[in-house]
């Protein structure tokens, strides 16, 4: 009977996890063939090969590359913050981590008028800051956690504004680079990216899964969680800096896109329909969401909006819906 | 044989004192049991045992180690707690649950291997909880939480364990249920059990051992028959009373005086 239930869970798990890939492949796939021109499967698997098709090669790859990544980092940055906080409103986006990036990136491009590596590195500090900051005005007690969720919220807003304030006084010319900022876009994507990406996701998510249990563990009480034989202090400092690395670098990137670290956590729990193993989970439904909105921005509407204008429309209903819940709960996930 | 020993502890909460030299012995594969009235620190010694508190003074000795150099994996190997109204988190199966307290022998990336198994099969059978496995925790009543709760304590499988007010929210039969396997826990396993208990009268059946505390510090020690007295609950309590015989099992019982009767 025990085994039996242990072993429908891991199997329930692969499941999850192979369907997701199989549907993130066929979403690239979709990418790949979909735009300006059409291409066949075939064509694009040829370009692929030959390396000889400037659209699918240059310009709509590393889209989908960079896409996956960062959807697959603010995922499970999303999802390692709600888990630890114990609480579904936490996320890197909501509480003002991706915007610190974006702030710091939109300074360093319309103040210093720098541009490329600089403005990347700018933006992790900038959200190294900014989580610094939120950090600060709660230790990591139990009780300070919602403390922290809301100095986060105020934070979020005001560097939004801040961000706002700065493109409404930059130059036109300087515009349209500072405007993925505003709400994260794929636009301008290149293989350099996808190169600088891929081994920072691979590390730092390989250590978030690697400490996942201990996050689960953690996630009952830091009362239960000591005579388990966690370290709380230690693995809660491990997943807040590893997790705010994630979005920074993600959101240095393609800016904050809006909502996807906030809402992989929860479809990937709602679809896993346990606790112990949904981080992997919660990365692929972020890359799925992301290319989903993508393909959605490039090819359905009328207009070519950001990926972040969809991603954002996609979690504002999600957002109220959870400070209502929340609200009748008294504030407890 | 293995010894607990808690020496010269103190603590304080802020500024407040909650424990002042508190000095004891847990006497190994029995039961003990603290007893105080609400606020004099029993939770807190729990706690401060167990390495969730850490105090200012003084030391907890496991082995005549001190349980900080523990390592935290190793020291959950040996003792658990079973706090106070655990939070469930939203969407945990019953078997999820218990299986988390295999967490200190298992290592990253495996699975639960085919002796996590064996002993989380064996807590849920003791607890009777089988059968609800795959149902989610937050919709359990109060009573079958507590024995979901009990079955992780023993899927954590340790030679001590702690409980802070393990039996308190739970109708009486409940109360008796959990106590009975605590009895037979430490009966068949030798396991060391140290408790918090409100009823005086459940502790004084259910222990070997009393620990009694007043603000904080540690006013008597020793047997049930020994040290339950009219004065000790005057002075622990500050209520008049009868200790009779339990009718049953012939330990003291303590007959509470008011000043009505409806």
């Amino acid at each position: 009977m025990i085994k039996k239930l242990a072993y429908r869970q891991r199997r329930q798990m692969w499941v999850c996890i192979c369907l997701l890939s199989f549907m993130v492949i066929l979403f690239s796939g979709l990418e790949l063939m979909w735009g300006n021109t059409f291409y066949s499967p075939w064509e694009v698997i040829q370009a692929l090969v030959h390396q000889d098709n400037f659209a699918v090669v240059q310009l709509r790859l590393p889209r989908v590359l960079v896409g996956i990544l960062c959807g697959f980092a603010f995922g499970i940055a999303g999802h390692s913050f709600q888990t630890m906080f114990r609480n579904p409103l936490a996320s890197p986006d909501i509480m003002g981590v991706s915007s610190g990036a974006a702030s710091f990136a939109v300074f360093g491009l319309l103040v210093l008028h720098k541009s490329g590596i600089v403005i990347s590195i700018l933006s992790v500090m900038g959200a190294l800051f900014t989580s610094f900051l939120i950090y600060r005005f709660a230790n990591n007690t139990d009780s300070k956690l919602t403390k922290m969720i809301l100095v986060g919220l105020g934070m979020q807003a005001f560097l939004q504004a801040l961000i706002s304030y700065m493109i409404l006084k930059a130059a036109p010319n300087d515009l349209s680079n500072a405007m993925r900022w505003l709400s994260g876009s794929l636009n301008h994507s290149s293989m350099d990216e996808v190169l600088r990406l891929l081994p920072i996701v691979v590390l730092i998510g390989g250590i978030l899964m690697w400490i996942q249990p201990h996050v689960q563990i953690l996630k009952l009480s830091k009362e239960m969680a000591i005579p388990l034989g966690v370290n709380v202090k230690r693995i809660q400092m491990l997943v807040f800096v590893c997790a705010v690395i994630l979005a920074a670098v993600a959101a240095s990137t393609t800016g904050p896109i809006a909502s996807v670290a906030f809402l992989s956590g929860p479809i990937a729990q709602k679809i896993s329909r346990q606790n112990q193993n949904s981080l992997p989970i919660a990365g692929l439904v972020g890359s799925l969401i992301v290319l989903l909105a993508d393909c959605i921005s490039q090819n359905v509407l009328p207009i070519r909006y950001p990926v972040g204008v969809i991603t954002g429309v996609l979690g504002a209903p999600y957002l109220i819906y959870t400070l209502l819940r929340l609200n009748k709960k008294g504030g407890r996930g | 044989m293995h010894t607990l020993r808690v020496q010269q502890l103190s603590f304080a909460y802020d500024k407040k004192e909650v424990l002042k030299d508190i000095e004891l012995q847990i006497p190994f594969g029995k039961i003990s049991v603290i007893l105080g009235a609400n606020g004099c620190g029993k939770s807190t010694l729990l706690k401060n045992m167990c390495k969730v508190l850490r105090p200012q003074k003084g030391q907890v000795l496991l082995d005549q180690k001190e349980i900080w150099k523990y390592k935290s994996k190793e020291l959950a190997t040996r003792m658990g707690l079973m706090p106070q109204s655990a939070q469930v988190p939203e969407g945990i199966s019953v078997f999820d649950l218990v299986s988390r307290g295999r967490f200190p022998y298992r290592q990253a990336f495996k699975a639960l291997d085919s002796k996590d198994l064996q002993v989380i099969t064996t807590a849920m059978e003791w607890m009777n909880i089988t059968d609800i496995a795959d149902k989610q925790v937050d919709s359990l009543s109060g009573g079958q939480r507590q024995r979901v709760w009990m079955a992780l304590a023993l899927a954590q499988d340790t030679d001590i364990l702690f409980l802070d007010e393990p039996t308190t929210f739970l109708d009486i039969q409940y109360q008796i249920e959990i106590l009975d396997r605590l009895y037979e826990l430490n009966q068949k396993k030798q396991t060391t059990i140290v408790m918090v208990l409100h009823d005086i009268n459940l502790a004084a059946r259910y222990s070997h051992h009393l620990f009694a505390l007043k603000k904080g510090s540690l006013v008597a020690k020793g047997k049930p028959e020994e040290i339950l007295t009219p004065s000790l609950i005057k002075d622990v309590y500050g209520l008049d009373c009868k200790i009779i015989e339990d009718p049953y099992y012939h330990c003291p019982m303590v007959l509470p005086m008011g000043k009505h009767k409806a």
